[in-house]
């Protein structure tokens, strides 16, 4: 039986959860695809490659942009855990997103790239990065989203030059599958100037050791070490040290020796505990993002995707997908994940159904009422 | 660590048409003001217009009305119950407001004259003015925050602050965390709605009813807390809408051609007013249900329904129509009684405030359905939204800063820990709310009477005890415990005030089986509730002229 007042057409849903965000009655909750659940940086492969298959690739590069500032590093690296999750992995094999995301990413180059200014956003506020490894550029990138005013400072000569030179058996962790190549010279600039462009101010040759830390947080309205191994801090679950400091990636005391993906996963939760800091909220305020956005785990395929007939993964023919083959790759995606109405809040109201960008989603009139 | 408070200059409780004006308003007079606004839901379509809008209800339009007219019809629609100021101050501004809007980019279409296309609505002059804007909503949003104002959605207000009587900020819920943020402003606005969940609508969908279900109230119950006076809680209305579906149409129908018939085909509303009274009497009397009949209008003036009715206000209309296989060519339109409910914007419950939307409580103030300015619809959110800000700009720069008061903080983390849990809790909160809204239908609305508001007094105690019961093992549940909890406080209220005035009045709105007649003698008054020391106390307060201060 299927009461629910929204009817999802499943092939065309790239569980955005842009429904889940605008329900004005917090009715939906989204169903994240595996895929996305286990990305370390929750990245939304089922839109990607929805938006890939139906042949809009520079839609599909944009979602890529708003998910990451790292999507070049990503066609480079693959994303092994959500490769690992895809359900297809047990339905004729696991989708290839890494050569996917490689020929979007060549393909839609500006948009991958794109310095992406919120329009909206601005403030007064400062913050200091110690550090241009994967956990301080990543939360440098998502302050500047929220409108700060960032300075990153980097001891060595180059900016991220752990991520050109990752040194082998270096830098990634068992759950990214091993070792992760350096990022060649050309995609690491360009992801460089993507972010010189946002307007943070990344200062070389700028080492700032842990006796000038006081000196920073009484400059800065918060700082945040993201240095790597080199130095010790003890940050709580948050990534709070103390005052207006916080650590994150591998500098945090106390932890097994974390991946790069994870360290700009760390990045990430740090900057948002650094964001809460600074407006007011409590450090651990909607830290819980499922709780926050409506996101919920994913149960098992539906009868309806598990009737897909077994179909194994493109073969390129030659080193890079041509655009149908990555359409045709894309297109293997089941779309496990979807919205859901949960609360039995419905109103009838539609925004959800105004705000699905590719139609997906169909209100109906709840059965009482019908 | 320290209590975690975000800082703002003026804080706007509820993102909808009047929060979001006055945001707009306030950083139009000040740039760098600090705006927040908590949103119960999300900002770009949060409030009861959701999307978009058909007609500014009150317009008055030089040289065809204005503000004196209105104020006639106004008292004539209200039994009396009107204070002069802020009505006519409403009417006076509206013009300016439709120019504005205009700016924006709305369309007020004009006939071939060139003149503006309006309607009657009121019981003189054409007020009504059409409008074509489905986007309203997110139209006044994109303006609000691209000039710098701060949302802070999911997050529903349950509580001011106020600092040696004055107001200090306010502690917000977030709906799906449940997690608390605490905001210290030097001037607050609450403009987050009526109570729309009052009694059960007809369907017994819990969300099934005409206003936007997200409003329960929560601003009547901390404006109260916090020490301002609420008014005409007595005022329990309910319109005729289409059955079961209970959305807007009437208005819209009658004002364009569309006849109203009882069961006989007897006409009882046609080309005139919105004549609610005329439509319960035929209810009462058997003579229901009864029928809007649009069949003998030219295919262009049905087309022109449609239009609106499927594509500005409630888009769903149409869904629900075709399910019902309902062709307005050929049948009528069945309409039936919605629940009641309490709203400013089309009765006349709400926070008390005077023309400059002051509360009786210094930097506090109202708009939007949450305040009573008699039946003020969009107008006065707009209006009052504008004013609001006008104000709190002034009183920002005038006043000195505030404290947060950490034993009022205290004392809501306390509670708010002894709601959070389901630990040992068997109730469950829709339960609760809908046997709540059912004795609301059986003890507070017409026709009642003192034997009724007695009966009342026991379910209020027991429900008051239920809510320590209730399970709320996440955040959506918690503020589901928050909202019945304001609902029931306004219940408590409606009880208070409908068995103070001993009169009855305003037709089905407030009829007295104990007191069936108008007493002008002894009740041409407010009747204001506010509270002392956690007890609600009524008493009558004067109707203010023009020229006169509104009582607080």
């Amino acid at each position: 039986m299927n009461s629910s007042n929204i009817a999802v057409n499943a092939n065309a849903c790239l569980a955005c959860g842009k429904c889940v965000d605008h329900c004005i009655m917090d009715n939906l909750r989204l169903v994240l695809p595996p895929c996305r659940q286990a990305s370390p940086l929750g990245i939304n492969y089922q839109g990607i490659l929805r938006l890939t298959a139906a042949g809009k690739p520079a839609e599909a590069a944009k979602l890529l942009r708003s998910c990451t500032p790292f999507g070049g590093f990503l066609a480079v690296w693959g994303d092994k855990a959500a490769s690992q999750a895809c359900s297809r992995s047990r339905k004729g094999g696991a989708l290839d997103m890494a050569r996917v995301l490689s020929w979007l990413v060549q393909r839609e180059e500006s948009a991958v790239y794109s310095a992406d200014p919120d329009p909206y956003a601005h403030s007064c506020k400062t913050v200091a990065v110690i550090g241009s490894g994967p956990a301080g550029l990543q939360a440098a990138h998502d302050l500047r989203r929220k409108g700060y005013a960032i300075t990153v400072y980097e001891a060595a000569p180059s900016i991220g030059s752990t991520l050109r030179f990752l040194p082998s058996g270096e830098g990634s962790s068992p759950a990214e599958g091993g070792i992760l190549p350096s990022i060649p010279a050309e995609i690491m600039d360009k992801t460089i100037a993507m972010l010189l462009g946002m307007g943070i101010d990344i200062r070389t040759f700028s080492p700032k050791g842990q006796s000038e830390l006081d000196e920073l947080c009484k400059t800065y309205d918060a700082v945040l070490c993201a240095s790597g191994k080199g130095s010790v801090l003890p940050a709580d679950d948050l990534g709070w040290v103390r005052d207006n400091l916080f650590a994150a990636g591998a500098c945090v005391k106390n932890q097994k020796q974390i991946g790069t993906l994870q360290a700009m996963a760390s990045g990430a939760k740090a900057a948002r505990t650094i964001c809460n800091f600074l407006e007011g909220f409590s450090l651990d305020y909607e830290s819980d993002q499922r709780t926050a956005r409506g996101l919920e785990r994913f149960h098992g395929l539906s009868d309806a995707q598990e009737d897909t007939a077994d179909m194994p993964a493109v073969k390129p023919s030659a080193q890079e997908y041509s655009d149908a083959e990555a359409a045709s790759e894309a297109s293997r995606c089941l779309g496990c994940g979807s919205p859901a109405e949960r609360n039995q809040t419905c109103w009838y109201c539609l925004p959800c159904e105004v705000v699905c960008p590719t139609h997906a989603l169909y209100v109906r009139v709840p059965y009482l009422v019908r | 660590m320290k209590l975690p408070i975000m800082e703002t200059d003026f804080l706007i409780i509820g993102g909808g048409s009047a929060g979001c004006i006055a945001a707009m308003h306030a950083l139009q007079a000040k740039p760098d003001l600090r705006v927040t606004i908590f949103e119960k839901s999300d900002i770009v379509y949060g409030g009861s217009i959701a999307r978009g809008m058909d007609a500014l209800n009150i317009v008055a339009i030089p040289g065809r009305t204005d503000a004196q007219m209105y104020l006639e019809a106004i008292r004539a629609m209200s039994g009396g119950i009107v204070d002069a100021g802020p009505s006519y101050v409403m009417a006076d501004r509206s013009y300016a407001l439709l120019k504005e809007m205009e700016g924006w980019g709305v369309t007020f279409p004009k006939d071939e004259n060139g003149q503006y296309k309006t309607l009657r609505y009121h019981v003189k002059g054409e007020f009504q003015t059409a409008m074509d804007e489905p986007e309203l909503k997110a139209m006044l949003v994109q303006r609000a925050l691209s000039r710098g104002a701060k949302p802070v959605n999911r997050v529903m207000g349950i509580r001011l602050l106020t600092d040696s009587g004055r107001v200090a900020g306010a502690i917000g819920l977030n709906v799906r965390t449940g997690q608390l943020v605490i905001c210290k402003a030097k001037a607050v606005l609450v403009a987050s709605g009526g109570v729309s969940r009052f009694t059960m609508p007809n369907s017994e969908y819990l969300y099934g009813v005409y206003d936007y279900p997200g409003n329960t109230g929560d601003g009547f119950a901390m404006a109260l807390k916090a020490g301002a006076g609420v008014t005409g809680m007595e005022y329990t209305q309910r319109t005729m809408l289409i059955k079961d579906s209970n959305m807007p149409l009437l208005a819209i129908c009658v004002t364009r051609g569309g006849k109203v018939l009882d069961c006989n085909g007897k006409v009882i509303m046609e080309g005139e007013v919105n004549n609610i009274n005329a439509m319960n009497e035929a209810f009462t009397q058997g003579r229901g249900p009864v029928h809007i009949q649009l069949s003998h209008l030219p295919e262009e003036k049905i087309r022109e329904i449609e239009h609106i009715l499927f594509t500005t206000e409630r888009p769903v209309n149409e869904r629900f129509f075709a399910g019902r296989r309902i062709d307005f060519r050929k049948q009528d339109i069945e309409l039936w009684p919605t629940e009641y409910y309490l709203c400013g914007g089309h009765g006349l419950a709400g926070i008390r405030v005077n023309e400059r939307a002051e509360t009786a409580v210094p930097g506090l103030y109202a708009a939007g359905d949450v305040a009573s300015v008699a039946k003020q619809h969009l107008t006065g959110a707009f209006v009052f939204g504008e004013i609001a800000a006008e104000q709190a700009v002034k009183y920002i720069r005038e006043e000195p800063d505030v404290q947060i008061p950490e034993e009022q903080v205290q004392e809501e983390q306390e509670l708010h820990q002894a709601r959070f849990s389901s630990k040992g809790k068997d109730i469950d909160i829709h339960d609760l709310e809908r046997k709540m809204r059912r004795m609301v239908a059986d003890y507070l609305v017409s026709p009642k009477n003192s034997h009724k508001f007695d009966l009342w007094k026991y379910w209020s105690e027991t429900f008051s005890k239920d809510l320590e019961h209730v399970s709320a093992g996440n955040g959506h549940e918690l503020s589901k415990v928050y909202e019945v909890a304001n609902i029931l406080l306004c219940a408590d209220c409606s009880a208070l005030a409908g068995d103070f005035r001993k009169e009855s009045r305003w037709g089905e709105c407030h009829k007295r089986s104990d007191y069936p007649e108008r007493d002008d003698a002894n009740w041409k008054c407010h009747v204001v509730i506010k509270m002392n020391n956690g007890t609600l106390e009524a008493q009558k307060t004067r109707i203010s002229e023009l020229g006169e201060e509104v009582v607080l």
